[in-house]
């Protein structure tokens, strides 16, 4: 069984070892077990999944939160030459939503998105497949004490019925306790399944905070800072306009910076994307809306301008650095004014008492928004939730978002060492906390020389002449 | 002031004074009885839709009216002597849309992705690879190339794209056909951002991003006009029609012979939406049978009251103190016959 599961790793993967906890979920799955995967960020989580349909030479459903998420899932899969594969999400336009419906039984990977499982329509034509393998992505979603609570999750329990109970593997990166006993007890799996459990924690990131009076010292230090990592890496930002300004800044000083946010058109966004995976920039300014689904080995270093607001968003965000397993370096950057604008943006996407009041009213308008507010608002209506119960539900998610945030700065002000506040507050029990100067560090300049990540200064002259534009039309056709 | 604000002057006249809010709405594609009469009669409903943003047009117009570009009269905005000299050098100087047509009657967002795949594509083909990270994603992009390719195959893209291409861009200024190319992916080769572009070439984003659309849009008219098989691809961007679904509904009534409030009744709207639905018929279609509507003694009481004066200066109120008995849509069809019979003579 062991070579043979190598073997088709190495032959259809083109890998010749599996990764933390890739193999135990597979052989579990094979063994006909429901299983919840919480391994940590960078593992592969996808690769479980793809191996299991392979394997059993049956389709495989995926559940999946977020739209470019699914995009650039199906990308990966497309470009490793699967083509039966789709992802039925509100992009599709009506007829392509019914030619993919028609068509189900012909893709071997149907990404979709909470929301459209609750379609009648979709549902049915889905029960008519037989599903080798039902995935919940991003399962920590499903938890109404998850970080990122989506109302459309609760049901997949009685959907997880509606399909017959086919073998199911929830995965997520982070999940405190409550929240995996949650996440197994909806799904229904608490009774037959199985839970495997990894750390969070990536030893090969140095854990950096930085504070500072004021703004403009942070930015000082961030523009000093960047020349001096080898290597590319991604800065995060909490907003669009903050990410813009700044990647301004580092082009005029001649870095090879791009953004990327949600204001980007789809094919911009492609185009950063490639262009960073071809180490064509050295640095990406980027929202949230950047990094899910990108697997590149060689991201050194994640810093972020601003706080996200809890450790989950934080954790998956540096875990996209070395994921090769080389030493990376992860720096939080934080100033006062910080956790004000957090306490902000997260009132703001949470409806007001004014807003729940309206909307109730008037239903029919709430598909003219498209904040967050809204979003929610909508679908805790579109799943027959009642005034009382969003109110307290919107008050409870208030405290909790706040709890966690305050979480998040307890990271930042801690003394001790981080690596270890991040363990305790997943559950995890880690071994060797604090082996050394190399493991985290507030305050105090990282140890790049240790880490090997001191480079060359980034910034140079680009010397490239542009091609003509002839030239390019004979790259781009060569001719036969 | 830059181009971003100047190129408004572009959709006004020197001999016409034209209402701002009308050029505004038609450009945002909100479109209201009044804004699709007036933009008939300004004859500016190409303009629809085009992807240019509105925000803060009123304000930049006052900036445009104090620099003596724009005159502002009772009846509307009007170009100067100086306004109209500088539209000139604009047209020279800088990118703007050629081919306003095909904002509204072609998908133009639907056909920039299929562009992008369908040089993609050739591109790796050409390369005998086929393994890369497809540029887009969109099904309706992907399922009409590949039921192209299997029909006309890889000599007929790969001739075609790589002919039509430098025919077609042969014809453009060196710069539009350098910016136009450097924004596409292929084999080895991905496109730059139209922020990089302005970046090394100094330009404004806004710039890049209009002169990407005005290429797009005419390649893909060249094309058509060249009847090359490539056309196939830009045809299903075609929009059918332009109307509303629901003005599309009501019409479809009237033709089968219903009257206003037969359909008003059917449909459940009002009496006036229906008569609004039919209205904008009238201006978008040249053959709308106005004469169901429009009796000939109505259209006649109308032109003999209005005889001497022009069209866009008749007033409603003063017909309705001699004849209270005339409808103002009565009032506006005869309107926009005449607009439309002007426009024929003209």
């Amino acid at each position: 069984m062991k070579e043979k599961l190598e073997a088709i790793l190495k032959n259809e993967f083109g890998y010749s070892t599996f990764k933390t906890g890739q193999k135990e979920t597979i052989e579990s799955l094979l063994a006909g077990k429901d299983t919840l995967a919480i391994l940590p960020t960078g593992t592969g989580k996808s690769l479980c999944y793809q191996f299991v349909g392979k394997y059993l030479k049956r389709s495989v459903l995926i559940v999946s939160p977020l739209i470019s998420l699914m995009q650039d899932q199906v990308e990966q899969l497309q470009f490793n030459g699967e083509k039966a594969v789709v992802a039925l999400n509100s992009r599709l336009s009506f007829a392509e939503k019914r030619f993919v419906l028609q068509n189900i039984a012909s893709f071997k990977y149907i990404y979709v998105s909470p929301e459209m499982l609750s379609s009648a329509e979709v549902l049915s034509a889905l029960g008519q497949l037989e599903i080798g393998l039902f995935v919940i992505d991003e399962a920590h979603c499903i938890s109404q004490w998850g970080p990122d609570f989506r109302p459309e999750y609760l049901n997949l329990g009685k959907i997880r019925k509606k399909l017959h109970r086919p073998l199911t593997l929830a995965l997520t990166a982070t999940a405190t306790s409550k929240v995996a006993q949650d996440i197994t007890t909806s799904l229904g799996l608490s009774q037959t399944g199985n839970v495997i459990r990894y750390p969070v924690d990536r030893s090969n990131i140095y854990l950096g905070v930085q504070n500072f009076a004021n703004e403009q010292k942070k930015l000082d230090y961030l523009l000093a800072l960047l020349p001096k990592l080898a290597g590319k890496g991604i800065v995060y930002f909490s907003s669009k306009k903050k990410a813009d300004e700044i990647n301004d800044k580092l082009v005029t000083k001649g870095f090879k910076s791009a953004v990327y946010h949600a204001d980007l058109e789809l094919t911009e966004r492609f185009l950063v994307q490639q262009q960073f995976l071809n180490d064509q920039l050295d640095v990406i300014c980027a929202t949230s809306a950047f990094g899910m689904g990108i697997n590149k080995p060689n991201i050194r270093y994640v810093i972020h301008y601003h706080m996200p607001n809890d450790l989950e968003a934080y954790v998956q965000e540096i875990g996209r650095c070395s994921r090769d397993g080389r030493p990376g370096i992860a720096v939080l950057l934080y100033e006062p004014s910080d956790l004000k604008r957090q306490e902000f943006l997260i009132e703001k996407t949470l409806p007001n008492s004014q807003q729940i009041k309206y909307f109730i009213k008037h239903q029919e308008l709430l598909q003219n928004f498209a904040s967050e507010e809204t979003q929610l608002l909508a679908r805790l209506l579109a799943n027959g939730y009642r005034k009382d119960q969003i109110e307290t539900l919107v008050k409870k998610r208030q405290t909790e978002r706040n709890d966690a945030l305050q979480k998040m700065y307890q990271y930042l002000k801690t003394g001790s060492c981080k690596r270890q506040f991040i363990a305790q507050y997943f559950g995890d029990k880690i071994e060797n906390v604090h082996s050394s100067d190399t493991c985290c560090g507030a305050d105090q300049a990282p140890p790049l020389e240790k880490l090997g990540l001191l480079g060359e200064s980034v910034v140079r002259a680009d010397g490239k002449k542009e091609q003509d534009y002839r030239e390019i039309l004979q790259q781009l056709f060569k001719e036969t | 002031m830059d181009y971003g604000s100047e190129k408004w002057l572009l959709y006004f006249s020197e001999s016409q004074p034209r209402r701002p809010a009308v050029i505004r709405q038609l450009l945002s594609n909100h479109l209201t009885t009044s804004a699709l009469f007036w933009g008939r009669a300004y004859g500016l409903l190409d303009i629809i839709a085009l992807p240019l943003d509105v925000n803060n047009f009123e304000p930049t117009l006052d900036e445009l009216c104090q620099k003596k570009l724009l005159l502002e009269t009772s009846k509307g905005i009007c170009l100067t002597v100086k306004g109209r000299s500088r539209v000139e050098e604009l047209k020279n100087k800088h990118q703007f849309l050629r081919e306003p047509a095909f904002f509204n009657g072609f998908d133009l967002k639907g056909w920039e992705k299929q562009f992008y795949l369908l040089v993609q594509v050739a591109s790796e083909l050409s390369y005998q690879n086929n393994k890369y990270f497809a540029i887009t994603n969109d099904l309706k992009a992907q399922q009409l190339f590949k039921n192209w390719f299997r029909r006309y195959g890889k000599t007929t893209l790969l001739g075609e794209i790589t002919t039509s291409l430098t025919d077609f861009l042969a014809h453009e200024p060196e710069l539009n056909a350098q910016l136009f190319c450097e924004q596409l992916t292929g084999h080895g080769r991905l496109g730059q951002t139209k922020a990089q572009l302005a970046k090394s070439y100094q330009l404004q984003i806004a710039e890049i991003e209009v002169g990407w659309r005005d290429l797009c849009a005419r390649y893909a008219k060249y094309l058509l006009d060249q009847n090359f098989e490539l056309a196939k691809l830009v045809m299903p961007y075609k929009r059918l029609t332009n109307l509303p679904a629901s003005t599309e509904k009501t019409y479809s009534l009237f033709l089968a012979g219903k009257s206003i409030e037969e359909i008003a009744d059917l449909r459940k709207i009002r009496k006036s939406t229906v008569q609004e639905h039919l209205l904008n018929v009238a201006i978008l279609a040249n053959d709308f049978p106005r004469e169901r509507l429009l009796s000939p003694k109505i259209k006649k009481q109308i032109m003999d009251f209005f005889a001497s004066c022009p069209v866009l200066d008749w007033k409603f109120q003063q017909l309705h103190e001699s004849y209270p008995e005339i409808s103002f849509f009565e009032y506006r069809l005869c309107q926009i016959e005449r607009i439309i019979a002007s426009e024929r003579k003209a």
